[in-house]
């Protein structure tokens, strides 16, 4: 479903199917892993399959966005993953401490080190580098040198021909050899970058469950459309009908939103109500101030 | 203006439908719109924490031609649950104590409400004398 906005503040309200809301679903949780992105598309699958055929509309208007609903799943994961790390922080904050104090005490040693850490990085890059172009020279080299050994042969034929053709086979098998070789290196040069690159990658996945937190944190604040106001930063779960409202907005003015808020009121008194009662609670003061 | 339900309180909620029985989502989300208004798209997150936590595990049924999964509270939940009820009573209690007393306090002539909140602060009030 997608929302509108239009100068007048209405909101119009765009047919979406149910392969429609699942496909923008699994697009969102892209960034999420696998096993969590399919565990929220087969539940909302099920979901579908629950309401049924004819409830189909209804649950999708009544799901809302599905940018809103992924940012939902995505906030929770991030949360998961922070819960996870939660312990570390303390043990990382007392040990960095120590690092500082090490750092201090070790510099006129470490510092040295660094930089020859540095420099070894740097010259193996280098030597690699100097290996991969060296390879490269050769082969160019001898594919000049075999195209050298043709043309010579070319023009050895008047004076010997067995010398000519043995200089022209020579120089053409030397050729695809070379050849072969090129593509070879090319391949092996390719390998061993996306191996290494792969390894620093594997090596950043932190970095990216990170990255995955921060943009939760910042899609809680993008995917808040204006009927969403109620929505809270840390949960996104209020009395509120925010759903209904959402699906509800297609025609919604200045002059009914009293009305509306009037109607909410209600709504969330009587479910605070059943919310007390529901959890043994025989003292309801709304209940009370109701019925005076 | 609505009070907003914190997370933890939709686990306490969602295990508690859970210690009455195994259920699938979908029932699990009317069960607790019965009560509460809260959108269609708001249990997947609880009941994907309450697994990772191991406070609840999933199985899968056939229904009709395709898999239903089921949603089960783990003995590790049912204690959590225990915990949750029992701080859901501080909790209130805690709220309680500044809702009611603004009740009794507020001179507003409503008889009833003040004998009623009279009552109930008398423990209160003793206390602090």
């Amino acid at each position: 479903m997608r929302i509108i906005k239009t100068a007048a503040g209405k909101t119009e309200v765009g047919k979406m199917n149910r392969n429609d809301f699942i496909d923008k679903l699994r697009k969102e949780l892209a960034k999420l892993p696998v096993e969590e992105r399919e565990a929220a598309i087969e539940y909302y699958e099920e979901y579908f399959d629950e309401a049924g055929p004819e409830h189909e509309q209804e649950l999708i208007e009544a799901l809302g966005n599905p940018k809103r609903v992924a940012a939902q799943i995505k906030s929770d994961y991030a949360a998961r993953l922070l819960e996870d790390e939660e312990p570390r922080p303390v043990k990382k904050g007392l040990s960095a401490a120590w690092w500082v104090v090490l750092g201090i005490c070790s510099a006129p040693v470490s510092i040295p080190a660094a930089i020859a850490l540095a420099a070894l990085a740097i010259s193996i890059f280098i030597a690699f580098a100097g290996v991969v172009i060296s390879i490269f020279a050769a082969i160019a080299g001898a594919f000049i040198g075999s195209i050298a050994c043709v043309v010579m042969g070319i023009m050895a034929v008047p004076v010997s021909l067995s010398a000519a053709l043995f200089l022209i086979g020579g120089g053409l098998a030397a050729l695809a050899l070379l050849t072969a070789a090129g593509i070879g290196a090319v391949i092996a040069v390719k390998a061993i970058v996306k191996a290494v690159v792969k390894y620093i990658r594997k090596r950043g996945s932190k970095n990216r469950d990170r990255k995955i937190i921060r943009d939760a944190d910042v899609e809680k604040w993008k995917y808040r459309d204006p009927g969403y106001e109620d929505i809270t930063e840390d949960t996104g779960y209020s009395f509120r009908a925010d759903c209904g409202n959402e699906s509800q907005t297609g025609d919604i003015n200045m002059s009914s939103t009293d009305k509306m808020a009037a109607q909410q009121y209600e709504e969330e008194v009587s479910a605070a109500m059943i919310l007390h009662e529901a959890e043994g609670c025989a003292e309801v003061p709304e209940a009370k101030r109701e019925a005076e | 203006m609505a009070f907003k339900i914190e997370s933890k309180l939709l686990d306490a909620c969602a295990l508690a439908i859970l210690s009455k029985g195994d259920t699938y989502g979908y029932e699990i989300t009317q069960q607790f719109k019965q009560a509460i208004i809260i959108s269609e798209s708001t249990l997947y997150p609880v009941l994907r924490r309450l697994q990772k936590e191991k406070l609840c595990m999933t199985y899968d049924e056939p229904y009709q031609g395709r898999n239903r999964r089921y949603y089960s509270i783990t003995d590790a939940g049912r204690e959590q649950l225990r915990d949750y009820r029992k701080q859901w009573q501080d909790y209130k209690l805690a709220i309680d104590i500044f809702l009611e007393e603004d009740n009794g306090s507020g001179s507003r002539g409503r008889g009833e409400n003040n004998k009623n909140s009279s009552r109930k602060n008398g423990g209160g009030e003793d206390e602090q004398e």
